[in-house]
């Protein structure tokens, strides 16, 4: 089964109560480690992305992802405003003209999102970023893809390794950002990109599952 | 040209990052400042289409392109994210740059300001921090790897050479500096300095403020290529003119800095903060923070609004410090206490504290003691010497709040005798407070020639050896101790043979220094016999005894705002006497002139109502402001006329602009007096009454003015801003407030003339005063009393001796006659 844009809007519309709900705790996460503006970051972002979302909710879901994209980039504030801005925006533009996803679409999307948030933030593997979570998440998806052809059971496949990797950035030593000053401090807490990250595949898991 | 972007998380160190470079390039190099987001709850961060405006209206105008200097994290990635969405010919003009955004941004600055491209722009600026890491080496032992010294750079052409002594008193440092290389840049030949051994090219910022070239020490520039006899011209002319900067800024060539000595057994070595000797017991100065303890609250939003008021009061004190620290100073000393607003001011650590005390339910004083100390902490563990002294300004400030909200004023520097101060480091605010009479010398554990401590030092002629190390904490309370500020040594445990022998060298200095002094108590009298009045200007009874000191015959400038700031009422009646009578006893019977309170919108006092608005230089300020609030203006015309039945005091009323304004405040004095005489209270018969000219209208109506009251004194600084219509602190306009400029010039001389005609005598109080060069010409407007800051009194007095009242007049009708102010600085030599 594909995905479609109400599922799309559906999925956007609840990252927004997600990211509401979670402001606090994630402000928390990010202030052992980091500036502790990630959660009130994430929740002025898709607040403002449901304020635009009703003008382009009859556009195609490329349209819709590069506002998605527009408006966290300039409306964030801290590092995940380009990068996630940057995710949503490059697929976007590999999604122009579409109204339904197919698994494929969909693994495309995730690919030249997490091509974006590579571009933009030059991570490595174990740098206690977002792309901890996106590596091995993007892998799990193709591989899923390559035998399966619903997006759900893309999703699916996802959602156990998402949670692994993101358990996994607690013991590692941030590089990047605000939280690399803290050096050797910054073991032992979650990474709080990883945690809005996951929180998109697990927001998106609930909604197709309806 | 090419053009600035800077990008930062706030958009006020954006901006105020863009004021510094703007001043030093006087506003010829577009910039924009892109800091912040849109969000006014929580400002802190950055936004890609604010740095695309930003790129794209600087583009309009640098047809060289753009240079975008970036803070940190997702400043870059904005900068970069910005960069994707411009369309491909912009982009090709622009380039990013990994230089650190302050000191970045001032070298790309000024190489923008002399045609520098955008490559070249950008390496200076990488390499901006090599100047401080050089300067700090005696302190971090860091060193400059592959600093660039040479360049190969020679044109054809002749090679000329010439030398130069170089007199700011802070060397070539950032402006006399840029100003040097923006004249270098402007010809095509090669220019180099040299000082000693080591050479740099004069089209380099950064190489030129890595030669560190000091007060007192000589450089010689060559100059080679097609173009080299007119390069020279205009680097001597540049010399001549101090390579721009004020003549407050220039001191005579003396004492150059040397070199730390090593250590000799038993002397401990420091930098030689400020030359002079002294032996006697130290005083060992522990800055400490008020205990705090945690407790729970009830009232959240209560405690937060406390914190508030802590921080909003303590940032009003330090903005009277600034103040007062400028006008005892200079600028440059009072600069301090704008990065110290700076940090106060920081929403981040505000926000921080609040949101703790709303969650946890604790007092105030805990929770921003945890946070300032995890603040300064974080300052501290950064790996750069220069943010890592910022930790000490963090707890200043911070502690100045913490001891606001707990009320214990921890200990304060002061002095029960005659003793040598042996701290960590002086904080600006101990140094403020300090009584400098008791103060025989200064030897601190951290700090440079130019901190603040050594600076301070400097201008109060007291000793000082600075960085002295740890070895410093051995040093107990009471113990003799010797120092030796010239080579900067410290004895920690000297034997009587050192004690005789410094104590012998203090003498021998002593002596020296009172030689200086004496030029300065003779009087000052012309070749032919005309006599003037030189005198000091003063805001504290304290300050006084150093207008004797250095030779005033009177007080030209009582400025009573310092009475009622940097507290929390006004002083009552009998405080203002005392004031006033101590200042005056000071001065042993010669007059001091005593300023009524010269407030307004543009010099609030939090526990006085001022009213916000649009435009306070023309707003309620002086006389009109306290015209307006009988109640306090009454108080301190009954204690001035008190103290004016005891000593010779003068009363001067600042801000007057037409005779009704005039009548009205003689008339309220005239009723004050009446009631004191009517209590029984004894005040003088007369009292000698003057008025500030420094409104336009005034000059209009002196020949008015000047038939109702007894003396006239012109206030250069205010006079010039409002003749000109130009904000001296505005950059853009700044040039244009120069009070040389004939137009002041012909202000003061229409004044000087009103006054002659009516037989009241006329003084200066403002800057121009103090201005040895310029003594001869305001003797030939016809000035009869010339007053400053003290220190400025013995140069002026030597520049009057040297001259006759014919040649005065001569200099003066040529400068009245003169097309600009330059003119009259060249005319002034």
């Amino acid at each position: 089964m594909s995905m479609n844009k109400a599922q799309l809007v559906t999925w956007l519309g609840k990252l927004n109560d997600v990211y509401a709900e979670k402001k606090e705790y994630l402000t928390e996460l990010d202030a052992a480690i980091g500036d502790a503006d990630h959660g009130i970051n994430m929740n002025r972002g898709f607040g403002k992305v449901m304020e635009k979302l009703p003008t382009v909710e009859d556009k195609d879901i490329g349209t819709i992802l590069k506002t998605v994209g527009m408006t966290l980039m300039s409306s964030v504030g801290g590092a995940s405003g380009p990068l996630y801005g940057t995710f949503w925006m490059k697929g976007g533009m590999l999604l122009a003209g579409k109204d339904e996803l197919a698994a494929d679409d969909f693994v495309q999307f995730i690919e030249a999102g997490v091509g974006g948030i590579l571009q933009r933030g030059r991570p490595e593997l174990g740098d206690k970023t977002m792309y901890d979570l996106w590596a091995p998440v993007l892998e799990a998806m193709k591989d899923e893809a390559g035998n399966a052809s619903e997006v759900i059971a893309v999703v699916d496949a996802a959602l156990p390794v998402a949670e692994k990797a993101l358990a996994d950035t607690i013991p590692l030593q941030a590089k990047k950002g605000r939280a690399s000053y803290l050096g050797e401090r910054s073991i032992g807490h979650q990474d709080p990109g990883a945690t809005s990250s996951y929180y998109m595949i697990e927001t998106l898991r609930d909604v197709l599952a309806g | 040209m090419i053009g600035l972007v800077i990008v930062s998380h706030s958009q006020t160190l954006a901006e105020g990052v863009m004021e510094l470079a703007g001043q030093m390039t006087q506003g010829k190099v577009v910039m924009e400042a892109a800091g912040g987001i849109d969000d006014p709850d929580n400002p802190i961060g950055t936004d890609p289409m604010k740095v695309m405006a930003a790129i794209e209206s600087v583009v309009a105008s640098a047809e060289d392109g753009v240079l975008v200097i970036m803070d940190l994290g997702s400043a870059l990635m904005s900068a970069e994210t910005a960069l994707d969405f411009l369309p491909d010919e912009v982009r090709e003009k622009v380039m990013l740059c990994s230089a650190p955004v302050v000191e970045g941004t001032m070298a790309a600055a000024v190489q923008a300001s002399v045609g520098a491209s955008l490559a070249e722009a950008a390496a200076e600026a990488g390499s901006a921090l090599n100047v401080k890491i050089q300067q700090l080496a005696p302190v971090t032992g860091e060193t400059v790897s592959g600093v660039p010294t040479t360049q190969a750079e020679e044109v054809g052409g002749e090679s000329l050479s010439a030398e130069f002594l170089i007199v700011n008193k802070l060397g070539l440092h950032a402006r006399p500096a840029a100003n040097l290389v923006a004249t270098a840049g402007k010809y095509e030949s090669s220019v180099r300095i040299r000082r000693n051994g080591d050479s740099a090219s004069a089209k380099s910022i950064n190489q030129v403020a890595l030669l560190a070239v000091q007060n007192g020490e000589t450089i010689s520039v060559t100059v080679s290529g097609p173009d080299a006899a007119e390069a020279l011209d205009a680097i001597t002319a540049l010399h001549a003119d101090n390579f721009g900067e004020r003549d407050e800024d220039v001191v005579a060539a003396q004492e150059a800095a040397k070199p730390a000595k090593s250590a000799v057994d038993g002397v401990i070595a420091g930098a030689p903060g400020s030359g002079g000797y002294a032996v006697g017991p130290a005083h060992v100065h522990q800055a400490r923070l008020p205990e705090v303890e945690r407790t729970e609250i009830l009232d959240p939003t209560r405690e937060v609004e406390r914190l508030d008021r802590a921080i909003a009061d303590a940032l009003s004190d330090i903005q009277a410090l600034r103040r007062e620290t400028e006008q005892s100073s200079g600028k440059a000393n009072a600069a301090i206490f704008d990065a110290h607003a700076l940090i106060l001011q920081d929403q981040d650590m505000r926000d921080k504290a609040a949101e703790v005390i709303s969650r946890e339910k604790v007092n105030a004083e805990f929770v921003w003691r945890t946070v300032m100390e995890r603040m300064a902490a974080n300052y501290r563990g950064l790996n750069d010497a220069y943010m890592q002294a910022r930790a000490a300004d963090v707890m200043d400030c911070g502690g100045r709040v913490l001891r606001l909200l707990t009320g214990d004023d921890g200990p304060v520097l002061a002095l029960e005798a005659e003793s040598v101060i042996v701290a960590h480091d002086l904080t600006p605010s101990d140094v403020a407070g300090l009584d400098a009479d008791k103060v025989l010398g200064i030897v601190t554990e951290i700090g440079g020639v130019t901190s603040h401590a050594a600076i301070l030092s400097r201008s109060m002629g007291i000793p000082a050896v600075i960085g002295a190390g740890e070895a410093v904490q051995l040093i107990q309370d009471g113990d003799t101790i010797a120092l030796d500020g010239f080579d900067g040594l410290v004895w920690a445990a000297p034997d009587e043979a050192a004690v005789r022998d410094l104590g012998a060298k203090r003498q021998a200095w002593l002596v020296r220094r009172e030689e200086e002094k004496a030029k300065g108590a003779a009087p000052a009298t012309t070749t032919d016999g005309h006599a003037v009045q030189v005198w000091g200007n003063i805001g504290l009874p304290a300050d006084a005894p150093r207008v004797r000191e250095f030779g005033g015959e009177g007080v030209g400038l009582f400025r009573t705002e310092f009475l009622f700031q940097d507290r929390d009422e006004a002083p009552g009646e009998d405080e203002q006497f005392r004031a006033y009578v101590q200042a005056a006893q000071a001065l042993g019977g010669n007059p001091v002139i005593i300023r009524t309170l010269d407030i307004g919108g543009d010099k609030p006092v939090k526990y006085l109502s001022t009213v916000q608005e649009d435009n306070p230089f023309l707003g309620e300020r002086g006389v009109r402001f306290c015209m307006a609030r009988p109640d306090l203006f009454r108080i301190q015309l009954r204690a001035l006329l008190r103290a004016a039945g005891q000593e010779n005091i003068w009363i001067m009323y600042p801000m007057i602009s037409d005779t009704a304004e005039l009548d009205g405040v003689l008339e309220l004095q005239h009723r004050v007096h009446g009631e004191l005489a009517q209590e029984g209270v004894p005040v003088a018969e007369k009292v000698k009454t003057g008025i500030m000219i420094e409104v336009p209208s005034a000059v209009a109506v002196a020949d008015k003015l000047a038939g109702r009251c007894d003396f006239f004194s012109i206030g250069t600084n205010d006079l010039t801003q409002y003749v000109m219509a130009a904000d001296r602190g505005n950059a853009s306009v700044a040039a244009l407030c120069d009070n040389l400029n004939p137009a002041v010039l012909r202000m003061v001389k229409m004044t000087c003339d009103a006054g002659r005609a009516a037989g009241i005598e006329v003084g200066m109080c403002g800057e121009l005063a103090g201005n040895a060069k310029a003594a001869p010409l305001l003797l030939g407007l016809g000035l009869d009393e010339l007053s400053m800051n003290a220190p400025a009194i013995p140069g002026v007095k030597e520049a009057v001796r040297a001259v006759s009242m014919d040649e005065c007049r001569a200099l003066a009708e040529k400068a009245l006659a003169s097309d600009s102010a330059d003119a009259v600085r060249a005319l002034l030599g």
